[in-house]
């Protein structure tokens, strides 16, 4: 009982690290699409190790499915907007490149 | 805890004021969001899971969805600056937060409340769960009236002005086509899970409503993202149909039709008969849920121009 308590612990940490560093990258990252790329790391990697410590916690099959469920529901979402997002500001790179291209 | 508690309590501080005193509307409005899920989960630090519920599906989410709509109709970027008056107006929230404060420490210690009294007559109630028991029987006239609040909230938008085109960008390929597809199906189901989970744990009429709401919203964000300016407009036009209106009422009605009909019977005004007040609560919620979800959907699609 004891060790899956300290694996759980190790896994919400790691899962911490991965947003800690997300939300760094989100900051410090110079422009839109390498924001996005930090932001997925926290989405995806960063809720798998928090959620998967969660399931070694409570250790009971209904909350491991519903856990699951809400990472999967995460990762599709995240996806998505990530992809709105990215095509929004892939325009706006074009857009910005062109302009500099007239005023060449 | 101790700890978490305050620092989630100096973090929503300073949100909240972020939100106020920036002059980015972009950045108010991003404020307000993060408000919203803070605020979610102070909720669940004060046991209140319904509450934090709500919170996140309709102040975070649809507010939020509704806040950045506007600002994409909206040709400014920026509000005007702060006024020497609205600087000296910081003093009355200031004020109203110290004299709560003062009152809240001067409260009886412990606080009598009324859980005794929900408790007690709990299976008389229809429901097992208390917040539901209280919004839906004891309290069923407030419940009412926030129905008729959002009826309202839709006519001042309206008296507002005509509603204006959508100004979304057309994307490509078929991501949200699919997400979609697979999105509004599961956001119904959820949403009757979590109106029926209403009558044992927390859950209800509000919450089913949001995420039914958020569901013809994410659908008419994709017809209009993948059809642009040439859009039929589907969803909205159903939305806005006058069969449809009717439904738009149906919670009020259902509220209101049970009311009398407990005056009638001698249960007084809104009182069920305790033999029926589980189907009864139940008929009223599902209605509800309709309303709410029709009302909020419509407050954010707007009418449209017309297209015929």
């Amino acid at each position: 009982m004891f060790l899956i308590d300290i694996v759980a612990l190790l896994m919400v940490v790691i899962g911490l690290v991965f947003f800690v560093a997300g939300t760094l990258g989100l900051l410090r990252f110079t422009d839109d699409l390498t924001r996005l790329h930090a932001l997925t790391k926290a989405d995806n990697l960063g809720l798998g190790f928090v959620l998967l410590g969660m399931t070694l916690l409570f250790f009971n099959l209904l909350v491991m499915l519903k856990l699951l469920l809400i990472w999967v529901l995460v990762i599709i979402s995240a996806a998505t907007v990530s992809h709105v997002i990215g095509q929004r500001a892939y325009k706006q790179l074009l857009h910005r490149s062109e302009s500099q291209d007239d005023h060449r | 805890m101790i700890i978490v508690d305050l620092l989630l309590a100096l973090t929503i501080v300073l949100v909240a004021a972020r939100c106020l005193y920036t002059s980015n509307l972009a950045e108010s409005v991003v404020m307000f969001i993060v408000f919203g899920l803070l605020l979610s989960l102070v909720w669940v630090r004060l046991y209140a899971p319904d509450t934090a519920l709500a919170e996140v599906a309709i102040g975070a989410g649809l507010a939020g969805a509704l806040l950045l709509a506007t600002l994409s109709q909206l040709h400014l970027t920026h509000a005007a600056k702060a006024t020497a008056m609205a600087r000296i107006s910081l003093i009355i929230p200031v004020l109203l937060g110290g004299a709560l404060g003062v009152s809240l420490l001067s409260l009886v210690q412990p606080a009598p409340g009324l859980s005794d009294l929900v408790m007690n007559n709990i299976t008389q109630s229809g429901v097992e769960h208390p917040v539901t028991a209280v919004l839906l029987n004891y309290r069923a006239w407030d419940t009412a009236l926030e129905l008729a609040i959002l009826m309202w909230a839709w006519a001042a938008q309206r008296a507002l002005g005509p509603n204006l085109a959508w100004h979304g960008v057309r994307l490509q390929g078929l991501v949200l086509v699919y997400f979609s597809r697979l999105m509004v199906p599961l956001l119904a189901l959820v949403a009757g899970y979590v109106l029926w989970q209403g009558a044992y744990a927390p859950g209800g009429a509000f919450q089913a409503g949001a995420l039914l709401a958020t569901a013809f919203i994410l659908a008419f964000i994709v017809q209009q993202a993948q059809l642009g300016q040439a859009n039929p407009a589907v969803i909205r036009r159903f939305i806005h149909h006058w069969a449809v209106k009717l439904l738009w009422l149906g919670g009020l009605l259902a509220f209101f039709v049970v009311g009398l009909a407990g005056l009638l019977l001698g249960y007084g005004f809104m009182g069920y008969a305790p033999a029926y007040a589980g189907a009864l609560i139940l008929a009223i919620e599902i209605a509800a849920t309709f309303s709410i979800a029709l009302i909020l959907a419509a407050l954010f699609t707007g009418e449209g121009r017309r297209y015929e």
